[in-house]
């Protein structure tokens, strides 16, 4: 039986809108999973509906053994980060993060140490009395986290807490974010639209697409094997193609599948003809390139069929455009995908 | 060209001013002299203040009107702001209709409210028919639409739902959390928007004039009275009573200020 | 959650405002339609009360005051509020605040108050009469303030503050783009002011016109306190039902009210119809 147990769980709208169809999720105690999927694909509403914010139709939900379908918000034992504007603009940083424990009735002198403790956590030492107005969003986020963390909740949920934080910062909270999790050993599920953070995030990712999950896995999984087109357009820059597009590029071989999916950077470039038998190949022409600091990406056209190719800058590798080129990919990187 | 236009809008803007303050400046300028039957008035002197301001009655009246204008005003922003919590955080869509209920007054203004008061409830059994009663629910009635917007322009400007949330999350109740939080961060709106309404309330003459009369005279209607009997302690009893709402107003600022301070805010 | 949603405990949170609304808002203004067709003392229905109105020439005079001394000074209000408005959002933030402290002080400056303050100015023994009869002003010695012009004099004066204060803000909607396209295409300042702005801000003037409009229709306090009983406004002859030595006849009263809020109805609409026909900048 695993930690948090999602069964069933459906939702929609005003009975027309389904935003979350026979969801089935399980996650183990201690992981930190991530939610993620384009806007609207319900990630969180389900996250949400494990905090009791949003009503479900029909479905259970399982924390640690107990169905908590039923159970008000209040009462779920689970801490929470939402995107933006949730401190208590009227409560200094102390006094938001003392919140929680003061409604539960925490003995004062606890709750000064419990406080200090989740201060120094999220590194905000010295910034004790400040409002929230006077800190910078990161800071908020922090105070957010910590507000949440300490009241040693069973499940700590984050939805999208960075996407209001800027790029720079944004690396910074994410090491921070996983590193309390790891000392505190808490089951964590973290929503997000980017698929960078996902993958810098998680022990798994969930893939989610109109209200279905459609591929659950470990960061390298899900990059290196994406079942289905849309997680293959999600993940990556993968190139997709279908059958008929590949039989133009490689006519002698048989492709059964409906649609496939190359990564760009296992997609290989050469002036010379490829030797290797082993290695599928063909010619094609150099439309563009664009150079990415350190990844050189090559646009390349055989027949119409375009494939775009990834590779590290190593020195004396560029193509110019127009350039007649010869491509290899070993058969076992075209992988099969579904629709 | 732009000094022109400069200077044509001061011209305007000064013509005004003056035209606004003139019969102010003159009110006050009438009840400090004994006479004035040229230009410039004769015989300075503060005997007026003095008969006033020891005049047992006109303070009675000062305080029943400090009194009956702020009462009215609790009720109504509490019951206001009732009505936003339940309309925030359940039943946006009831917003529609109260906002319909709080703007029917500006079609009953004054004299309508009363009569339609008066007329349903006198002769009517027990409280019902109890003129200060009456007096403090149409008073309600007659800052109902400037409560109602100021109030909702005020936690219009909060993040009300989420909020709510991160507090429901932390174990709070909904209604503690309204109070505990949303409330205090309202407390600048709320005081400006109580002000404003007190001001109207103080300054009325028509509703307490018609509802409750003699029964309960303010300063409004012992102004009114003394009218008829001396021109210089009326003009006393009017600086008087603007001099009251001026300080009212400027405290209230200053707790506002006080509020803003503490908490660091620019 | 669920739990709790049966109960809905929260709706009692509603209950002081409704049974406010109901006692003082609502059963009131039933009570006046109802009354407006009752018989005098109790009884069956009728449209006498309406008849005696629009018959009776006291009353067709109370009627007509009321609507012209409003409309006049709603517009002469309007015209003073926009050019004052205009100037002060041109002025420096300086100027600018310490004329909008000049409107909120005197905006509060009304009724019996300001009935008083003319009255030392214009009045039989005022400041300005005096003054005019010492040094043959023919004009101020001979100004009659206790007339129903004297009356919109003193209406104008309320209107000025409220009205200005209304129209401050609508200035910021005007782009400065429009002046320099109207220049561009060969337009002055008239062109400007006549075909772009004005018409776009059509909407919000008349709004305020409104406003203004209701303001002095239900305006008592400077009226009575001038005038008393002597003049013909629908305020002071529907107070009179109710108060004072005249016989009550509060079913009549409330037929008056009635009328009263029917103006008000009909100009908002009117006024709701041309600001749809204007469109232009809310």
């Amino acid at each position: 039986m695993a930690y948090i147990e999602f069964r069933d769980i459906c939702k929609s709208y005003d009975g027309e809108n389904q935003v979350l169809k026979n969801i089935h999720l399980d996650v183990e105690k201690g992981e930190l999973v991530t939610l993620l999927g384009p806007s609207g694909c319900g990630k969180s509403t389900l996250l949400r509906s494990l905090a009791g914010l949003e009503q479900i139709n029909s479905g259970r939900i399982i924390l640690d053994g107990k169905d908590i379908t039923d159970v008000p918000v209040q009462k779920r034992g689970i801490g929470m980060v939402f995107q933006q504007y949730s401190l208590f603009q009227n409560m200094n940083v102390e006094e938001n993060i003392a919140f929680g424990l003061k409604i539960a009735k925490v003995d004062k002198n606890q709750i000064a140490q419990k406080v200090q403790r989740a201060i120094e956590m999220v590194d905000l030492v010295g910034k004790e009395k400040s409002y929230p107005s006077q800190l910078s969003g990161g800071q908020q986020q922090r105070v957010a986290i910590a507000r949440a963390i300490v009241m040693e909740p069973k499940v700590l949920l984050l939805d999208e807490p960075l996407s209001a934080i800027d790029a720079k910062l944004r690396r910074e909270l994410q090491e921070k974010i996983k590193r309390v999790q790891k000392e505190l050993k808490i089951t964590t599920i973290f929503v997000t639209h980017d698929q960078d953070e996902a993958m810098i995030m998680s022990d798994k990712i969930h893939l989610m697409n109109g209200g279905i999950i459609e591929q659950s896995g470990n960061p390298v999984e899900l990059y290196t094997h994406p079942v289905s087109k849309f997680a293959a357009e999600f993940i990556g820059h993968y190139n997709i193609l279908d059958n008929h597009q590949l039989k133009t590029l490689l006519p002698k071989q048989d492709f059964d599948n409906h649609y496939y999916a190359i990564r760009p950077e296992t997609i290989s470039i050469q002036n010379e003809p490829i030797q290797d038998q082993n290695v599928y190949s063909f010619e094609a022409k150099v439309s563009h390139y664009i150079s990415r600091g350190n990844v050189l990406r090559y646009t390349l056209n055989c027949h119409d069929v375009i494939l775009k190719s990834e590779t590290l800058f190593r020195s004396f590798t560029l193509f110019d455009e127009g350039q007649k080129v010869y491509v290899g990919i070993e058969p076992h990187n075209i992988l099969a995908i579904r629709e | 060209m732009k000094l022109k236009t400069q200077l044509w809008d001061g011209c305007i803007l000064f013509i005004i001013a003056a035209f606004l303050i003139i019969p102010l400046a003159l009110t006050f300028l009438y009840s400090v002299f004994t006479a004035w039957m040229d230009i410039l008035p004769t015989g300075f002197t503060l005997s007026f203040y003095s008969e006033i301001l020891t005049d047992g009655a006109f303070i009675n009246s000062l305080l029943r009107s400090l009194v009956i204008s702020f009462v009215p005003v609790c009720i109504c922003s509490l019951a206001i702001l009732l009505v936003l919590y339940v309309t925030t955080l359940y039943m946006p869509k009831l917003e529609k209709y109260i906002e319909i209920l709080c703007n029917i007054p500006y079609a009953i203004q004054g004299v309508i409210l009363a009569v339609g008061i008066i007329s349903l409830y006198s002769g009517k059994p027990g409280f019902l028919s109890n003129r200060l009663f009456l007096l403090v629910g149409a008073y309600c009635i007659i800052i109902l639409p400037y409560t109602f917007r100021g109030l909702k322009n005020t936690i219009g400007a909060l993040n009300v739902k989420c909020v709510v949330e991160a507090a429901q999350v932390l174990g709070c109740s909904q209604l503690h959390a309204f109070f505990a939080i949303i409330i205090p961060q309202m407390k600048n709106g709320i005081i400006s928007t109580m002000m404003l309404a007190f001001t109207m309330l103080f300054a009325d003459f028509v509703v307490v004039n018609m509802i409750a009369g003699s029964a309960f005279r303010t300063a409004g209607i012992y102004l009114y009275q003394t009218m008829s009997k001396s021109g210089q302690l009326s003009s006393a009893i009017i600086v008087i009573l603007f001099i009251t709402t001026f300080i009212i107003s400027t405290l209230t600022l200053m707790i506002q200020n006080k509020a803003v301070t503490k908490r660091g805010k620019n | 959650m669920k739990a709790k949603k049966n109960y809905k405990f929260y709706l009692f949170a509603l209950l002081p405002f409704f049974i406010i609304v109901l006692l003082f808002e609502i059963l009131p203004l039933i009570n006046i339609v109802i009354e407006s067709f009752s018989k005098t003392g109790g009884g069956g229905f009728t449209l006498d009360h309406f008849v005696k109105i629009f018959s009776t020439r006291l009353y067709q005079q109370s009627i007509y005051n009321s609507l012209w001394i409003s409309i006049f000074s709603a517009v002469v209000g309007i015209f003073i509020a926009f050019i004052g408005a205009k100037a002060a959002h041109n002025a420096s933030p300086k100027i600018r605040n310490a004329f909008t402290s000049v409107l909120n002080i005197t905006s509060n400056f009304a009724g019996v108050p300001l009935a008083f303050a003319f009255m030392i100015l214009l009045g039989n023994v005022g400041i300005l009469t005096l003054i005019g009869k010492n040094y043959g002003i023919e004009f101020l010695a001979n100004y009659d303030l206790y007339t129903i012009n004297g009356l919109l004099l003193t209406y104008i004066y309320f209107q000025i503050p409220l009205g200005t204060l209304l129209m401050l803000p609508i200035f910021s909607g005007l782009r400065k783009e429009w002046k320099e396209a109207v220049g561009l295409l060969g337009g002055n300042s008239f062109h400007y002011w006549f075909k772009v702005a004005i018409p776009s801000l059509l909407p919000s003037i008349l709004g305020t016109f409104s406003v203004l409009f209701a303001n002095s229709l239900a305006a008592y306090g400077t009226a009575y306190a001038l005038l008393s009983n002597n003049i013909s406004l629908l305020p002071i002859r529907i107070s009179q039902q109710f108060v004072g030595e005249v016989v009550q006849n509060q079913e009549f009263g409330c037929a008056l009210s009635l009328v009263m809020m029917a103006l008000m109805v009909i100009s908002v609409l009117i006024t709701n119809k041309l600001q749809k026909k204007s469109g232009g900048v809310q």
